[in-house]
């Protein structure tokens, strides 16, 4: 027995490390990245609206590419402080901002504002007309406050309506982990209320808006654009920056939803 | 007419294979022998249960195993019939005395005991009640697969080519054992071989089969006058003689 | 601190259950799958294995579905009972039990090819029931392997992600199993209670594998 297993890995040790080399060769083999590639961690509420405005910058800047790494801003934030190599980062909130600061890894002044946002609350058959009649519902779904911008913004707003201990403590809070979930939750029944931004909500099929919460229940919702310190395209990346804040960015996330 | 103690009469299809055979046994050690392929395991299945003929009948002693006209299937566990598989199929998890007793779980321990006391003076294993199977010798696992077969005292006994695995001299001392034991229980053996010289060594009566049918039943002395006859080229290697 | 508490307590609870329910379906599948033939024996078999192969958040999005407000059997549940299984740690078990239900029908199938045939065959001749066979014989023979699936899946069941975030949700205190909360922790950044976390769950289920291998050794 012990003899024809030594001669099988005899043979098949060889085998195996070509195999192996045979598969690291051709994973290298991909295409040449371009000359200039600029990574960008955005949050996801605006990946259409950057989607669209990527490929007017690559028609600008030819021989360039931007790659985007989508996500919740708290998840992102945690990526480059764990030493991603983002070029340029744009979060939903400040607090990621201010996170990155205090590592020097942005420096905050350079930091601009390129849209704001909205919250509202949505709902398949429910009607509350203010964030107090959400007592009188059952489940409310909203993003998860520790590392969700829109759910940091919508338990401002729930605090400010002097409700959100009320509804945690009666554990009628579903925490989501992206806008997707929450519409998800609602469309399906599941839930009867969700809060989410109003560019998402705009996205949804059975569910309609039943009221836009008012600005001053939360700090103000901007989302902000910066240039990474330790970025390798520093020249590009403040290209980018420039265009997304100038008129052509302005009007797209107009479109969209966004206010400016 | 006497009544024999085990009467074969079935007709079945098993994948391209047809098996339609009629022989009866007494009191006595019958050879069923035959090349490889040619339904040996498939009639014994039959006749232990373990597998439903399409037509005919299974009479044991005077208990119906089976009869397609009455529609009557007697299940494995109610036949008085026992069975040595080829590799023994003894319970690896169990040790000798648990492994002789599996079939007579539900009598009662006095009972039992001396059951199994006289198994294993029968089948020479006295002392090795606790032994582990794995810690056996060949000769040694054929015993305890045989006082298994017996310990429920069955109406007949299946072997299925139960020596094929032991050499010359173990064959021989075994035989002799099975021959004696015989007697003693007096019930019919029908044992599965592809030797033609077991056959003869153990046996007055031989079935010869071929390709699932009887080619013919007679004596064991015949089988070596007919070297010819049992020819079957792709096998002709495996006939002892 | 209670947030840690809380999530290990129920984990623990959620996968003993679960895994509870697969070991008797899961085994029972496995013996099915292993044994007999059928029409669609193959569908079967592939349907076993499917919350295998898919993303578990996929899963979870089938199981929300099929046991949410809308869903066909959440429609059924409420209308029986005026209850919704969604975001309740019943939905965290069922969400544990199908992501780790393939597992153990896959290793029990295998224990029990493994099982020699003949040894039931010979156990039904000498007077066992095909139930007494089972028991006396086939379980005991197959029960090694049985215990792996076990184990397996216990540990599959306790790391359970992506469907139990869709069906069960993230909700401390009442759904937050230990892997949603160290993804939560991770996302705000609270590293060090992903840490306490992390060293919890490894050596809670390091020590009942050892716990299941000492066990299987006996055997």
């Amino acid at each position: 027995m012990s003899l024809r297993f030594h001669f099988q890995t005899k043979l098949s040790s060889p085998l195996l490390a070509l195999a192996l080399l045979l598969f690291l060769v051709l994973s290298a083999c991909h295409e040449a990245p371009p000359h200039d590639e600029l990574l960008v961690f955005a949050a996801i509420s605006l990946k259409d609206v950057l989607n669209e405005l990527s490929a007017a910058f690559e028609a600008q800047h030819p021989g360039s590419k931007v790659v985007f790494n989508y996500g919740a801003s708290g998840q992102l934030a945690q990526q480059v402080l764990q030493g991603a190599d983002a070029d340029v980062f744009v979060s939903a909130a400040s607090k990621q901002i201010d996170q990155l600061s205090a590592k020097n890894l942005i420096q905050k002044n350079q930091a601009h504002s390129c849209a704001t946002n909205r919250l509202v609350v949505i709902a398949q058959e429910a009607k509350p007309k203010q964030l107090s009649d959400l007592l009188q519902l059952g489940k409310i779904a909203m993003g998860d406050p520790k590392s969700v911008p829109a759910g940091d913004y919508a338990r401002q707003a729930l605090e400010h309506a002097g409700v959100y201990d009320n509804l945690s403590s009666s554990s009628k809070l579903v925490f989501a982990e992206n806008a997707r979930q929450i519409l998800t939750y609602v469309e399906g029944g599941d839930v009867d209320a969700g809060l989410v931004y109003n560019t998402d909500a705009l996205l949804a099929r059975k569910s309609r808006i039943c009221f836009v919460v008012p600005q001053s229940f939360t700090k103000p919702m901007n989302y902000e654009i910066v240039v990474l310190e330790n970025s390798r395209h520093k020249r590009l990346s403040e290209d980018f920056v420039r265009l997304i804040t100038g008129p052509v960015g302005q009007r797209s996330f107009a479109k969209r939803g966004f206010g400016s | 007419m006497v009544s024999s103690a085990l009467n074969v009469n079935i007709q079945a299809k098993i994948g391209s294979f047809e098996i339609d055979v009629s022989f009866a046994l007494d009191s006595e050690i019958v050879s069923l022998i035959g090349p490889s392929g040619s339904g040996k395991s498939s009639i014994l299945n039959c006749i232990a249960g373990l597998r439903r003929p399409d037509t005919g009948t299974i009479i044991c002693g005077d208990s119906l195993f089976f009869d397609s006209e009455k529609n009557v299937s007697v299940p494995p566990q109610k036949r008085s019939c026992a069975y040595v598989l080829q590799n023994l199929a003894l319970f690896p998890h169990m040790d000798v005395a648990q492994n002789i007793c599996f079939g007579i779980e539900k009598l009662p321990l006095a009972i039992r005991e001396k059951r199994l006391a006289e198994l294993l003076a029968l089948v020479k294993l006295e002392g090795l009640e606790r032994r582990k199977i794995s810690q056996l010798s060949g000769g040694q696992l054929q015993r305890v697969a045989l006082a298994r077969a017996l310990a429920p005292q069955p109406k007949v006994l299946l072997l299925d080519e139960p020596f094929s695995a032991l050499d010359s001299e173990l064959r021989a001392e075994l035989g002799q054992e099975l021959l004696s034991l015989q007697e003693q229980l007096a019930i019919p053996v029908l044992l599965v071989t592809h030797s033609k010289a077991e056959a003869m060594r153990l046996s007055k009566t031989a079935i010869q089969l071929q390709e699932g049918r009887v080619k013919s039943i007679g004596s064991a002395l015949e089988l070596g006058k007919e070297p010819a006859a049992f020819h079957n080229q792709s096998q002709s290697v495996r006939f002892s003689w | 601190m209670n947030d840690i508490a809380f999530s290990v307590s129920l984990s623990l609870w959620v996968a003993a259950i679960s895994t509870l329910f697969v070991a008797i379906i899961g085994s029972a599948m496995g013996y099915l799958l292993a044994r007999t033939r059928f029409p669609g024996h193959t569908l079967l078999d592939a349907l076993c294995t499917l919350p295998l192969v898919l993303p578990p958040t996929v899963v979870g999005f089938y199981l929300l579905a099929v046991f949410g407000h809308s869903g066909f059997m959440g429609q059924i549940l409420y209308k029986l009972t005026g209850w919704s299984l969604v975001f309740t740690w019943q939905a965290a078990v069922i969400a544990a039990f199908v992501i780790s239900l393939p597992l153990m029908v896959k290793t029990s199938r295998a224990a029990f090819e493994t099982v020699d045939r003949g040894l039931e065959s010979v156990s039904l001749t000498l007077g066992k029931s095909e139930w007494e066979t089972l028991l006396k014989v086939t379980l005991p023979l197959a029960s090694r392997g049985l215990l792996a699936g076990v184990a397996l899946s216990f540990t599959r069941a306790i790391g359970e992600f992506g469907a139990t975030l869709m069906l069960a949700g993230n909700i401390p205190g009442k759904t937050q199993t230990i892997p949603l909360l160290i993804f939560q922790a991770t996302q705000s950044g609270e590293n060090n209670v992903v840490f306490a976390l992390v060293i919890i769950m490894s050596l809670f289920t390091l020590s009942v594998l050892l716990l299941i291998n000492k066990w299987g050794a006996r055997w």
